[in-house]
């Protein structure tokens, strides 16, 4: 049986949860619903190109179905599902250490967040304040990064965020305003502003 | 993104005939988890109580005796061992609870205080069911280097010339003068007949007494006060400490 795409949009996540549980093609509406979003995940925490994220994003789904039976209702669908992206991505570059050399985005706007956020001055060019966050990004530390893009890029909550990256809420609020101060302060320091 | 990607991880599922785990085996884990924490709470507690029952049975009035300050005093009676044990277990409390199901959500302080409170109040009851006592002394029995780690409680009493005496009962003359097998070996003949002494101590040999008093001759210490000996000591103990200062 495939399932058709119709079908998928009118389902919830926890549905087709317990859809796939009892047949497998319904994760199709799973993967289709997700597979942008965690595949710009990736390539932003990780900062590689398209195949390898791809790649990663394969093992990722598959790991996702064998542990479908873990998810908890109690938190978000998506919030379970880019916790198991971002430890798939830690396990994979953890022996590198890669430092992503960019950002990756695929809608500048989405510096914009972090542009007022930072409370910077709008008077810079808004084309280049895009450019130079994006740069300054990859200089700041992994876990004030890590905040950063899921609150900004992602546009996630904090509730959200702690769910993710399985840190205390209180903890993540701290992470996210001392990482505007970081990036802030790296802007600075380099002359990007 | 490849074109039909979506289709490509179901077909790499149904090629590997993968199948999602059995919701079982994520409760096993989870309960398991929650066990560990429960037990390690629990001889967090035992542990406790072995902390309040050294510190319950000192004799905080003798202190100045030992010629040393509150604050040296204190020093030397802290046992060690048990509170760095007892930090071990709420460490381990804490990484059992931050790898439960929602655990993340907690700070490392308020776990660490929970888990700390929780072993005092249980602490505090197994300690009233007499339970700190009995985990010392088979402690003291049983684990051969037990003594030697909280000697230095003991070795306290090990000191005749400031009136401190500790050891063993070995032979009773009668009219409450006794010989004493003191912690360095050296026996002592003890006149204990003016000694204040808890009403229901009976000197009889075997019996492991502190006595408070002073040397008046060789080898002969006439006592003010007899104690039982609490905690760790012993016959066992007699081998290994020095003579006497």
């Amino acid at each position: 049986m495939s399932i058709k795409k119709e079908k998928c949009v009118q389902k919830t996540d926890e549905q087709l949860v317990k859809l796939t549980l009892k047949n497998q093609d319904w994760f199709f509406c799973i993967v289709r619903r997700y597979e942008g979003k965690l595949l710009g995940y990736i390539r932003r925490i990780s900062g590689v190109g398209q195949q390898e994220a791809e790649d990663v994003l394969q093992d990722v789904f598959l790991k996702i179905y064998q542990n479908l039976n873990d998810f908890d209702p109690d938190l978000k669908f998506s919030s379970w599902i880019y916790r198991i992206t971002h430890n798939q991505v830690i396990s994979n570059y953890r022996k590198i250490k890669a430092r992503p050399q960019s950002i990756f985005v695929d809608n500048e706007n989405i510096f914009d967040g972090i542009a007022s956020g930072l409370d910077l001055n709008r008077e810079v060019n808004l084309r280049e304040l895009r450019k130079v966050i994006r740069r300054a990004l990859t200089r700041i530390d992994k876990k004030y990064r890590e905040v950063l893009i899921l609150k900004f890029l992602e546009e996630k909550d904090y509730q959200e965020i702690s769910d993710i990256l399985k840190r205390p809420s209180g903890t993540v609020a701290a992470q996210i305003k001392r990482g505007k101060e970081k990036l802030k302060k790296e802007l600075l320091t380099q002359n990007l502003l | 993104m490849k074109k039909n990607f979506n289709q490509g991880v179901l077909r790499k599922i149904k090629e590997r005939a993968l199948r999602p785990r059995p919701r079982w085996e994520f409760l096993f884990k989870n309960y398991a988890i929650w066990a560990g924490a429960v037990l390690a709470l629990l001889v967090a507690g035992l542990a406790f109580a072995v902390i309040l029952h050294m510190f319950l049975n000192n004799d905080w009035d003798l202190y100045r005796q030992t010629g040393s300050g509150f604050l040296a005093f204190l020093f030397l009676i802290i046992p060690y061992v048990w509170l760095l044990f007892l930090a071990i277990l709420i460490a381990l409390v804490y990484y059992d609870l931050r790898h439960t199901k929602k655990g993340y959500r907690l700070t490392l302080s308020t776990i660490i205080a929970a888990a700390f409170l929780a072993s005092v109040i249980l602490g505090g009851l197994f300690y009233n069911l007499g339970l700190g006592g009995q985990i010392d002394d088979l402690c003291s029995e049983r684990i051969p280097f037990y003594n030697a780690l909280l000697q230095h409680r003991i070795l306290l009493w090990h000191n005749p010339l400031n009136g401190l005496l500790a050891g063993v009962i070995i032979k009773v003359e009668g009219g409450d003068i006794f010989l004493l097998k003191d912690l360095g070996q050296t026996t002592w003949r003890v006149l204990g007949a003016d000694a204040q002494k808890p009403t229901r101590l009976e000197i009889v040999p075997g019996l492991r007494v502190k006595i408070l008093g002073e040397v008046i001759g060789q080898q002969e210490f006439k006592a003010t006060a007899i104690r039982p000996l609490v905690g760790p000591g012993g016959p066992t103990m007699l081998h290994f400490l020095p003579p006497h200062r």
